[in-house]
């Protein structure tokens, strides 16, 4: 039989993973929502950079800059096209990284609330178990 | 249940996939699925927006200039004119601008519309996937509110070991043989009503044939029912192997329990092919009639190896009416045997109506040809079955290359052939009657052995 003050700290802590835990699955969507654009962004780039390249050598490419239409080299505008794609590629794949690190950290810290959940349960399995399985609930959510 | 037969273990679906799950899955599925539905119909938009474009695009140029109403803010026009009418500014994407005649546009727009078209089909194909899914869990969920249940028994290999293992503690567990006899009966129904049913498609092949009575057609109606003919053979020689891995001593009221069934349904093959033979035949007489009058075709023809087959046939014939006055004989715990079993009796019907088959064939002239074609087939089933067979270790493993035919015994551990094991019995080379030369032939007529023994190529 557990003193209350010893299972207050106890639920304190499960508290605080809790959290963390929900703070990692809020950078783990945004992190997914980023890669979206990105992905997004990327394809748009390729199928501009097929187009240019269809096109002859004397064609007139304009680029939009907010209310103005831009006259543009050709070449100009293929090498800023490739630049783009180069540089969006590369986000993404460390964009990757970072989701995979979070997902391993989420994975962690998981385990850990339900160790400590799981302790805690044979003690009082009342607010504990409750809490877990709320815990879960939005972790499944 | 029968501890040492089969473990069993019952599992309602309900605890497996509670309903409310099931329920909730298909709920979700659904939506995803309606999400993917407005998105495509946003391709679709998509779609037939490009081409209006392109109908536009292509009417332009016919004019120098248009007189059009311009949009002039939000809620206002003017009347203007449109001039230039071939030359157009194209939004390749990222705020890059081309441009572009009339036909060059359009060819731009062309290549989007079958990029769109690619991203719609992908789209579908998503959507099928996903109404498999719900369709999947719907039939979960029903099944789970009715309390279905799953019943898993662990499957008992059959092998000499284990049998070992079994011949001690089955002595003191006869019901529960008995059980796995059921079982295996029951099986053993279900492949005997196949097999009477194969037999049925093949008379009516036979009679098509036989009717025709010329050389030609019965080659090839022999070689359609080559396949069978041949998966039939294989069939007759797992039965055989089985007889001879029944002569391993234990537990002889299963053998006779399955020896009576199988006996049973092997009386109800004779019968019928009997009825069959008789059909085409004019002069019903017995088997042995049959069997000499097929030998006297043989004669004829100066073909050994046809000769040898028939001899075979009618060897196993005889063997097949020996087995049944050996009930004895046959005992064996058949329980590792179970496939075999039922192979056997598979092997039963099919031997049997091989016979009868040949018998048939002699009414038309290609009765020679006919098993000889079948043989080669025969060897090529039998042979990777053979290689199935463990306790087959003997020298009647044909070598036949041939590995292409494999009929629908994939399933059960064919055995075929070799067979032979018998320490004390001599079979071995009689079930090698090989029709071609390729494989000596060594009939073992008179012995008490497998009645399907006869039947190897």
């Amino acid at each position: 039989m557990a003193s209350p003050a010893a299972l207050r700290e106890l639920q304190r802590e499960l508290e605080t993973k809790a959290d963390d835990l929900n703070k990692i699955q809020k950078d783990i969507s945004k992190n997914h929502q980023v890669r979206k654009k990105y992905t997004i962004q990327l394809g748009e780039n390729e199928l501009v950079l097929k187009e240019l390249d269809l096109l002859s050598e004397d064609a007139n490419v304009y680029k939009l800059i907010g209310p103005v239409l831009v006259k543009q080299d050709l070449a100009e505008a293929n090498a800023n096209v490739r630049k783009r794609i180069e540089y969006m590629s590369a986000e993404l794949k460390r964009l990757d990284t970072t989701l995979q690190d979070l997902e391993d950290k989420q994975n962690s810290k998981r385990d850990a609330v339900c160790l400590k959940g799981t302790t805690e349960d044979p003690i009082t399995p009342g607010r504990e178990s409750q809490g877990i399985v709320y815990f879960h609930t939005s972790v499944r959510a | 249940m029968e501890e040492a037969a089969k473990k069993g273990r019952v599992t309602p679906l309900a605890s497996l996939f509670p309903v409310e799950e099931a329920q909730k899955a298909v709920r979700r599925v659904h939506e995803t699925l309606s999400e993917k539905e407005s998105e495509l119909d946003r391709f679709r938009g998509f779609i037939s927006d490009n081409t209006n474009l392109i109908n536009l695009v292509q009417k332009l140029p016919e004019g120098l200039h248009h007189n059009i109403m311009v949009p002039f803010g939000k809620a206002a026009f003017f009347p203007g004119r449109l001039i230039h009418t071939n030359e157009f500014l194209v939004l390749l994407g990222e705020g890059y601008h081309v441009e572009r005649t009339s036909k060059q546009t359009v060819e731009i727009l062309k290549r989007r519309g079958k990029a769109l078209q690619s991203q719609v089909e992908s789209l579908k194909a998503t959507m099928q996937d996903l109404k498999a899914e719900a369709s999947f869990f719907g039939i979960t969920a029903s099944e789970a509110a009715e309390g279905l249940v799953e019943i898993r028994e662990d499957y008992v290999e059959e092998n000499f070991t284990e049998r070992e293992s079994q011949s001690g503690p089955p002595k003191e567990h006869p019901p529960s043989f008995s059980e796995a006899d059921k079982v295996k009966v029951a099986v053993e129904d279900e492949e005997y009503s196949c097999m009477v049913s194969r037999l049925d498609e093949l008379e009516k092949a036979e009679y098509e044939a036989g009717y025709g009575n010329e050389t030609h057609e019965d080659i090839e109606n022999v070689a359609v029912s080559d396949e069978e003919y041949a998966r039939m053979m294989s069939r007759l020689d797992e039965l055989e192997k089985e007889e001879l891995e029944a002569e391993f001593v234990n537990e002889r009221d299963e053998d006779n329990a399955k020896l009576a069934v199988n006996d049973e349904k092997y009386a109800h093959m004779i019968a019928r092919l009997d009825e069959i033979e008789k059909e085409p035949e004019t002069e019903c007489g017995n088997e042995r009639d049959e069997d000499e009058k097929i030998k006297a075709d043989f004669d004829q023809s100066s073909d050994q190896i046809s000769l040898d087959k028939i001899n075979r046939f009618s060897e196993s014939r005889k063997l097949l009416e020996q087995t049944k006055d050996k009930k004895s004989a046959t005992e064996e715990t058949l329980d590792k045997r179970d496939t075999q079993k039922d192979l056997t009796d598979r092997l039963n019907c099919t031997g049997l109506t091989v016979q009868s088959r040949p018998k048939e064939m002699s009414h038309g002239k290609g009765l020679v040809h006919g098993i000889m074609k079948s043989t080669p087939l025969e060897k090529a089933l039998v042979l990777p079955e053979v290689k199935e067979n463990v306790q087959a270790a003997s020298s009647l493993r044909s070598e036949a290359p041939l590995q292409d035919s494999k009929p629908g015994f994939d399933s059960r551990k064919a055995f075929t052939g070799s067979i032979i094991e018998r320490a004390h019995n001599m079979q071995t080379s009689s079930s090698q009657q090989a029709a071609t030369s390729s494989q000596s032939t060594v009939t073992q007529p008179s012995k008490p052995v497998s009645r399907f023994k006869m039947q190897r190529r």
